[in-house]
């Protein structure tokens, strides 16, 4: 039977009952003993024990089994099969939940709104970012465009000059240049047109060329940025000494060189004088067509 | 505070089981998720009345624990169950709230569910109470350990039936009779673990002239302790210091010794449970004496103390299972069922 045992583990309840009958006991003297209810004893025995709690129930158990005397080794096995009821925590009275459904709500709503705001403040952030360089670099170009165009608004309605210098102007400027860009355009596609009808070398216009030549020759370590007028980074890095460079892009380019003093600028074969731009060695200018 | 039930809407709600030796955390939806000493170990920079800072709480602290140098102090800031340092135990709460957070973003701010002792007078509740709030929990509940502990057990705590607890923890030892989620009669003895340890120290130098640490006699009691005798005695050998010679020697123990040294704290164990019976109303009695007492906490687990219980008392008595953290999983059934109960189970203040 040990053999048997240790092949297929026994249920604990066969286990109980078959030692209860080898000691020749019946359930009420084995209740008696183990002060464990018959009935109790009987759907230990027969494994119904849905409606036992767990916890008493494992208790039973291996209480009868020390009584009978069987190996807790024996029953450990089986232990696991064995299930009880699983009271669940009940209140005696029904009553109405306290959490609302609205707390939910309320979670996700500022979890909206945080996101909302963070975004927001992205948003704003990118932009401004975005606008400030673009006003960077248009500012020069409309101020070029705006001295053009002012001159010619001038003559017509003899307006006096806006001074150029304030920052008002400055951004008026940067818009104008930004709504502008189809005029020239327009006009140059006109000026095409025109040169295909005529003929090539009988524009006077010809003469000037579109991409401008700048060259760079460093005798000391020093950080450049250039960026032409449509906006293209012509150069941003950090030029070693004795390095020269030459780019072509189209004017006004606008310049930033970090050690002016150890910096030969050249456009178009013209040597440029950086001195009057330059402040604490470092020069910053808008260069325009010449 | 103004955004403390912002707060509250990111913290997750928490069942404490304040104990004198262990916390334990329960977190609603997650389980138990921390489990450690209610030890802090204090930094005094300036010496002795200087500024203190924590050093170290739970686990780490606990192994410092009487292997301190001068500037640093151990402290057990619960003592028979109920708070013996308020700051310490603000720290700590607020030490291991902040751990079961794993959040950065905001404070946590959660409603907790804090295990008291069912003798804790008004002063004790209100200081626990107190100390939680001042760890950053927004609102506070309690419940009484054995209650918690029925729950955690698995016993229909609310059949219109009578189920005995006792719940053996670190410094006290609380006896219930429990029906329709309420306890019907309770009684608590501060006799516990601690008390088993002090008085295996008492014993080891009475009678072996040797003294020994807390850590040992801890070790004595887990590995040979026992409320029964054995037929076949274990024994362990530990060393402690000599008190004729004041050298270190090693002393052999065994498990037949721990049962005569643990004999006066088991008998006022069992003198409480006779008690709660003889008090409890013949109903609920007739009740117990059928379904029997059903042992929580750390002490069920201490070898033959169901059989000593049930020979003098003449109930099944069994152990639960995982005794040591049925009131956290009983508090933490509570706290699931919080909003639907309506507070059933709650102590007052």
């Amino acid at each position: 039977m040990t053999n048997q045992r240790e092949l297929i583990p026994m249920r604990p309840g066969d286990i109980l009952r078959l030692a209860r009958q080898q000691q020749g006991l019946t359930i009420e003297r084995a209740s008696e003993r183990s002060r464990i209810k018959p009935s109790v004893l009987e759907a230990i025995e027969s494994g119904q024990t849905d409606k036992i709690p767990s916890v008493y129930l494992r208790g039973y158990i291996r209480n009868y089994a020390r009584y009978l005397g069987v190996e807790s080794a024996e029953l450990e096995p089986g232990m696991g099969a064995v299930k009880g009821a699983d009271p669940q925590v009940k209140s005696i009275f029904t009553v109405k939940p306290r959490r609302s459904s609205g707390e939910k709500w309320l979670k996700a709503t500022s979890y909206l709104a945080a996101s909302a705001l963070i975004a927001t403040l992205a948003w704003q952030f990118t932009h401004e970012a975005v606008r400030f360089s673009q006003g960077d670099s248009t500012l020069s170009a409309g101020t070029a465009v705006r001295t053009e165009s002012d001159k010619q608004a001038q003559e017509k309605s003899g307006i006096p000059p806006r001074s150029a210098n304030t920052h008002l102007n400055a951004s008026i400027a940067s818009v104008e240049a930004r709504g502008r860009p189809d005029e020239p355009a327009s006009v140059s596609v006109a000026e095409q047109a025109w040169r295909a009808v005529s003929g090539p070398n009988n524009d006077d216009t010809a003469g000037v060329p579109d991409s401008y030549a700048l060259s760079i020759t460093t005798s000391a370590d020093t950080w450049v940025e250039i960026t032409d007028a449509a906006g293209k980074q012509l150069e941003l890095d950090l030029l070693r000494a004795g390095s020269s460079r030459d780019y072509d892009g189209q004017p006004p380019f606008d310049i930033m060189i970090g050690r002016a003093s150890a910096v030969v600028l050249n456009m178009n074969g013209d040597d440029i004088d950086l001195v009057p731009h330059t402040r604490g060695n470092v020069a910053r200018m808008s260069l325009q067509a010449q | 505070m103004v955004f403390k039930r912002l707060r509250g809407l990111f913290s997750n709600d928490l069942s404490i089981d304040l104990g004198t030796a262990n916390t334990l955390i329960y977190v609603r939806g997650q389980g138990i998720v921390l489990n450690q000493p209610s030890v802090v170990a204090v930094r005094m920079d300036r010496g002795p009345g200087g500024p203190q800072h924590v050093a170290a709480v739970g686990l780490a602290a606990k192994q410092m624990l009487g292997r301190t140098p001068g500037n640093i102090r151990t402290v057990r800031p619960l003592k028979d169950g109920v708070i013996a340092d308020f700051n310490m135990t603000e720290a700590l709460l607020q030490h291991f709230i902040r751990e079961v957070h794993t959040s950065r973003f905001l404070r946590p701010s959660p409603r907790v569910l804090v295990c008291v002792p069912c003798s804790s007078t008004q002063v004790e509740r209100k200081a626990i109470k107190e100390s939680a709030e001042g760890a950053g929990a927004r609102e506070v509940f309690l419940v009484e350990e054995p209650m918690a502990a029925a729950i955690g057990a698995g016993i229909p705590v609310h059949e219109a039936r009578g189920a005995m607890v006792l719940d053996i923890g670190g410094g006290t030892s609380e006896v219930a009779v429990i029906s329709l989620n309420g306890l019907v009669y309770s009684n608590s003895v501060r006799v516990g673990g601690d008390q088993f340890d002090d008085a295996i120290i008492n014993y080891v130098r009475r009678n072996y002239g040797t003294l020994i640490g807390e850590t040992t006699a801890e070790r004595i009691k887990i590995q040979i302790g026992c409320a029964w005798p054995d037929e076949e005695p274990e024994s362990m050998e530990v060393s402690g210091r000599n008190l004729a010679e004041g050298v270190p020697r090693n002393i052999t123990i065994t498990s037949n010794e721990v049962l005569e040294a643990l004999n006066e704290s088991l008998s006022s164990i069992l003198e409480a449970v006779k008690t709660a019976l003889e008090q409890t109303p013949p109903e609920l009695c007739s009740d117990v004496a059928e379904t029997g007492i059903v042992l929580t906490g750390g002490g069920a687990l201490l070898r033959g103390i169901d059989r000593l219980i049930a020979e003098e008392t003449g109930l099944p008595v069994f152990p639960a299972d995982d005794p040591l953290t049925c009131v956290a999983r009983g508090g933490g059934k509570a706290l699931e069922m919080m909003d639907q109960n309506n507070g059933d189970f709650f102590a007052s203040s």
